[in-house]
């Protein structure tokens, strides 16, 4: 992809969210393939011959950028510098463009998007694999994270600036000494 | 006033934080910690509210949320709210109280005339009464009886407090924190399971904190304190008081609202939690006897009054009668009342409640004694109780039904080994030793199941055995439902007019509805109907219990989902340039769509007038980013494509594309877009908007459950892609200036074609030559984060051709010239590709999706509805939106025509120069050229319109491919 033009940005989010909790949400631009196969065991041997370790469930991270397999039969390779690798056999589609990446920082991040996922972000199996696709209100929304004070949110490109508006709302409920965090 | 009715010493209030509040214009003072009831007691209040049908005087009956009488409207300083319970609202400073349903006062309420009347007004009185003249009911009755009955008025400006909906999970969750609860809670969080303990009371505890009994060596409410403390040092428990949990639903979701103080900032949490396994601990509620004029201020449940001395400090009354069947809740209720300094009277075994005296508080009870005399007892308090109501009512929210039994005298959870377990008093258990030891037990079983523990033998409880006492039928008003003025002859007379049923007798008279949802009535209306109809109480059964389980803020059920987060809303790539271009926006399912874009000054119309005419004899732009667009790959993606579309398109090559009909399996058209083949392998397929997320689900479907064989797969590309359409006559001269790397002339780029490059050099594009307004037109498709990059441009070259952005409105009208399709209008889902005029688009070399039932008789016979076009004869008249096509206009007085068909859109043409409509008529494409008429009763009009082709606009396609 020639991507010597700026790439603007879905959302207006950037910066400290208002409300007590001292979140930052920002967004930035990352590339983004889907990497694909027709059925989770072709995309499984496709992976074994490419020496990559990624079962259902699971994020890798690579020298540059990070890997989630959140579906049997696909999975994302994400990254800043544009450069993918496509194991053999794969299909791979860019998909940057429609993806809003949104990174939520503070103390609290991820205790704060845990009162809104449908998922049990505090569960031993989601702690663990620290990648998850859930609902955050009714928005569809991908997780990861290596800290829980650095959260990264993959949403649709259409539904991110409505997705911002509604953390913020969020944001504004709650208080220092919230219990629920 | 000062709070004549605090005791000096004891309760769970700070005496340091002093609250102000006012009751219906009156000066009172109250404590942190007190509910509005206690604070209203303490000020020597019992009157607060007039009965809801007779307006008789009403005090505080109870101490929890099963109050049926109290109800008032509360002024916080941000609104009023009506129809809250004293006894669940937490006094704050400056709180304004009203009392409800009274007119002018509630000392002299002149609505208690009705009372005079009252034998007229019994259960029925309406439906009876209010049958003549028939108009009469919407007209009059109804805006009188609604404006007479009801509770309070509510707000109408909007509720500026801020609400949160939020989730949590646990191993173990418990409901009620009283002996059971804390018993069961303590077991679990030292098993280490994550544990979260619900309390709808500030402080945990319960029945303890009116208790005057010891639990292992120490009074019952240090015991409830030194619990609640521990939980505080262990991370595995979370506390959360102030928390109502209302209703239970499948697989182990509870629902509960948390009301937060308030110097937080959500003033109500709606919390969804999954547990693995629920105690509800939840108590039982005191049942108040049934008696003649047993509704006067001053007549208190029996554990209520002691609740009020003990954990707030007040003292009810100063004279007391006792009237308490269950032996160990008198003899409570007895020592309670003597340590508060309480005058106290008994009533003895054998002795009845004949009724009451006193205008807005009780001053004496009327009993016959066992041996038969007649006595008077002054009081100015009466404390009763026929027994204990399990609350067990989240228990039966998932269908299961509870059973009455006749040694506990009340509705009891069956045993189970479901997702919720009910202990202590929320399954009759009422023992105070029984009620830790069956919470702990319960626990135990819960653990073994979760494996969180060694299974251990579960041993329950046995519930308690309770008096029987039935409702005293003496002459009077005795009330089974004082909420709802329902009294024993109400149900009598129920069940002498044939509504004996439980849910009959309860829509008949109105028993149990409201507020408290019967709390406090429903057991003593099993035992009334049982005792008139001489049925077993067993048999009675009870209603349906649903959620909730008190009423809850609307507010909290809501949270942030207000305003334009009410729902998720898309918007396409070139949103942000839209606004600055002064684009009027509408709502079209999520996305947020350009309507029009008007000038200085313009109307609507006047703006799609002009945009149109910049299409049809300019140029024009038009955003099409919320197209769905699959991206198909594989050596079966032609395959596939050619199963799912009823179309012939196994030649198209590389570089072109075809428009594609999807049908579904019943043969009836499902979609329409289009298919463009980007490589050997690789398809680029667009679905109508509206059914982008449908189609996308189809084509998984079909690719995982119907053709697993094929080697094909799909990435949804909608949103990657930001498509902005150039139509008109100049389009092709704006794509030349915007400078792609290859050639655009017509016999490079001809219709149906789609090529890759960039544009100047820097912007990645795909351009389709496609058009959905029937003039030469070209879709610029570049990755969504260049939008804004591609419309600058786009209006910066194209000023030179006066460029015009144009919106949905533009775009339908442009469609409806060209007689072109649109999903839900035309394409409604009962229509086959020959009723759209589309038989061409059906292969008969091939099979597809829908072929088979296609051929049904029914979907080829002649006679269905055919899409066609109309135009009024006048050629001036708007043909009436929505009109239906008959043979003769519409009567003055007469029925409709019989109707042959219906218009699906309805234009003014600016193109034509005379309005435009398309419909459906039967036999349609044979009647062209005839006249018929379009009308609509809904306008009160009559079009005659002649038929037409579906298309008038440029039918060769002549503009098309210049």
């Amino acid at each position: 992809m020639l991507d010597k033009l700026p790439i603007n940005n879905a959302t207006d989010a950037t910066g400290y969210l208002n409300g007590p909790l001292e979140l930052r949400l920002d967004e930035r631009p990352l590339f983004i393939q889907s990497i694909q196969a027709t059925d989770a065991q072709f995309l499984n041997t496709c992976l074994k011959k490419a020496a990559i370790e990624l079962p259902v469930g699971s994020k890798r991270k690579p020298d540059d950028g990070i890997q989630l397999r959140l579906w049997p039969n696909k999975y994302l390779d994400i990254n800043e510098s544009g450069q993918h690798v496509l194991p053999k056999g794969l299909n791979a589609t860019d998909i940057g463009h429609g993806q809003s990446c949104l990174r939520l920082r503070g103390v609290n991040a991820l205790h704060f998007l845990a009162n809104y996922t449908v998922a049990d972000l505090r569960s031993q199996p989601i702690r663990k694999a620290a990648v998850l696709r859930t609902k955050i209100g009714h928005y569809d929304a991908l997780l990861w994270w290596d800290s829980t004070r650095d959260i990264h949110v993959l949403v649709d490109r259409s539904y991110a600036q409505s997705f911002v508006d509604y953390i913020r709302a969020l944001a504004l409920r709650h208080d220092p000494a919230d219990k629920s965090l | 006033m000062s709070q004549s009715h605090r005791m000096h010493i004891g309760g769970l209030i700070d005496r340091n934080r002093t609250m102000h509040f006012t009751f219906d214009g009156r000066a009172m003072v109250g404590y942190h910690g007190d509910t509005l009831a206690s604070a209203l007691l303490a000020n020597g209040q019992h009157l607060v509210a007039r009965s809801i049908k007779y307006h008789r005087p009403r005090g505080i009956i109870s101490a929890g949320l099963e109050e049926p009488s109290a109800l008032v409207t509360i002024d916080d300083g941000t609104g009023y709210t009506p129809n809250l319970k004293v006894t669940e609202v937490l006094l704050s400073d400056g709180l304004t109280v009203t009392s409800q349903n009274n007119w002018p006062n509630l000392h002299r309420d002149a609505g208690a005339l009705l009372q005079l009347g009252s034998k007229m007004i019994r259960a029925g009185f309406y439906y009876k009464t209010f049958m003549w003249p028939r108009n009469a009911w919407h007209k009059t009755y109804s805006k009188i009886i609604r404006k007479a009955a009801g509770h309070g008025r509510i707000d109408p400006a909007p509720d500026p407090a801020l609400y949160d909906k939020r989730t949590r999970f646990c191993d173990v969750l418990v409901i009620g924190s009283g002996p059971a609860g804390l018993s069961a809670a303590r077991t679990a969080a030292h098993s280490g399971a994550t544990t979260i303990v619900i309390e709808q009371d500030q402080h945990l505890g319960g029945s303890l904190h009116h208790s005057d009994d010891h639990i292992e060596g120490v009074a019952a409410p240090e015991w409830a304190q030194d619990t609640s403390a521990a939980f505080t040092e262990l991370s595995n428990v979370t506390v959360m008081s102030r928390t109502l949990a209302f209703g239970q639903y499948d697989h182990g979701l509870i629902q509960a609202v948390e009301t937060q103080p308030d110097s937080l900032n959500a003033k109500a949490i709606l919390w969804k939690i999954r547990a693995r396994r629920v105690i509800l601990a939840a108590g039982a509620i005191e049942r108040p006897p049934v008696f003649p004029d047993n509704d006067r201020p001053g007549i208190m449940l029996a554990a209520s009054v002691r609740q009020y001395i003990r954990k707030y400090a007040v003292l009810p009354g100063r004279n007391a009668v006792v009237a308490v069947s269950d032996p160990d809740e008198h003899a409570k209720a007895f020592r309670t009342l003597q340590y508060a300094g309480i005058n106290v009277q008994s009533l003895n075994d054998g002795d009845i409640i004949l009724g009451t005296r006193g205008t807005n508080r009780i001053r004496s009870v009327k009993i016959q004694t066992a041996a038969g005399k007649r006595r008077t007892l002054r009081c100015d308090l009466l404390c009763v109780s026929a027994g204990w109501m399990p609350t067990a009512h989240l228990f039966a929210h998932m269908g299961d039904k509870l059973t009455f039994k006749g040694q506990t005298q009340c509705l009891i959870p069956p045993s189970g080994t479901g997702a919720l377990y009910p202990v202590g008093g929320a399954r009759g258990v009422l023992n105070l030793d029984d009620c830790i030891a069956d919470g702990k037990a319960a626990t135990h079983q819960v653990l073994g199941e979760l494996e969180l523990h060694k299974p251990k033998v579960w041993q329950q409880m046995d519930a308690t055995p309770q008096p029987i006492q039935i409702p005293n039928p003496t002459k009077g008003k005795a009330f089974v439902d004082l909420q709802n003025d329902v009294t024993l002859e109400d149900v009598a007379q129920a069940t002498q007019e044939g509504y004996d049923d439980i849910e009959l007798a309860k829509r008949y008279t109105t028993l149990g509805m409201g507020t408290d949802q019967g709390k406090t009535s429903w057991t003593n209306g099993i035992l009334a109907l049982s005792d008139i109809t001489g049925r077993k109480t067993e048999d009675i059964g009870h209603t349906t219990y649903r959620p909730p389980y008190s009423p809850v803020s609307i507010g909290a059920l809501i949270g942030a989902e207000t305003g334009p987060n009410m729902t998720p809303i898309r918007r396409t790539p070139f949103h942000r340039a839209f606004e600055t271009a002064g684009c009027v926006f509408q709502t079209s399912g999520d996305w947020l769509y350009s309507r029009y874009f008007p000038k200085d000054g313009e109307t609507m119309a006047q703006s799609i007038d002009r945009e149109v005419r910049a299409v049809r004899s300019g140029l024009g732009c038009v955003d099409m980013s919320t197209l769905g667009k699959v991206d198909v790959k594989g050596p079966d993606a032609l395959e596939f494509l050619s199963r799912l579309y009823s179309n012939n398109f196994a030649t198209i090559k590389t570089g072109r594309l075809r428009y594609g009909l999807m049908l579904r399996e019943d043969g009836y058209v499902f979609d329409d877009g289009t298919i463009a083949r980007l490589g050997e392998d690789h398809f680029l397929v667009t679905m109508t908007t509206a059914n982008a997320g449908s189609v996308w689900r189809y084509m998984q479907r079909l690719a995982q459950i119907e053709w697993p064989e094929l080697d094909v797969s799909f990435t949804s590309v909608t949103d990657h892609w930001a498509s902005l359409a150039i139509a008109g006559p100049d389009a092709r001269n704006l794509l030349e200036a915007l400078e792609p790397n290859f050639a655009v002339d017509r016999d490079s780029l001809p219709f149906a074609s789609v090529r890759e490059g960039t544009l100047a050099g820097d912007l990645p594009v795909r351009v389709f030559s496609v058009s959905f307004s029937g003039e030469l037109s070209y879709e610029l498709n570049v990755p969504s984060g260049y939008a804004d990059v591609l419309f600058e441009r786009v209006m910066k070259h194209g000023a030179k051709w006066n460029i015009t952005p144009y919106g949905l409105e533009t775009l339908d009208v442009l469609r409806i010239e060209k007689g072109h399709l649109s999903v839900d209008t035309e394409i409604d889902g009962r229509r086959t590709p020959m009723d759209l005029g589309m038989g061409k688009l059906v292969s008969k070399k091939k099979d597809f999706i829908g072929r088979a039932l296609l051929d049904r008789p029914a979907l080829q016979s002649d006679g269905r509805a055919q899409l066609i076009g109309l135009t009024p004869i006048d050629k001036k008249t708007m043909i009436p939106y929505a009109a239906h096509l008959t043979k003769t206009p519409l009567p003055q007085d007469a029925d409709m025509p019989v109707s042959q068909g219906y218009l699906t859109a309805s234009v003014h043409s600016p193109s034509l120069g005379h309005p435009f409509a398309l419909a459906f008529l039967q036999n349609g494409q044979a009647r062209i050229g005839q006249r018929i008429w379009a009308v609509s009763p809904v306008a009160q009009a009559s079009v005659e319109v002649e038929i037409t082709p579906s298309c008038l606009y440029d039918p060769k396609g002549d503009r098309l491919h210049a």
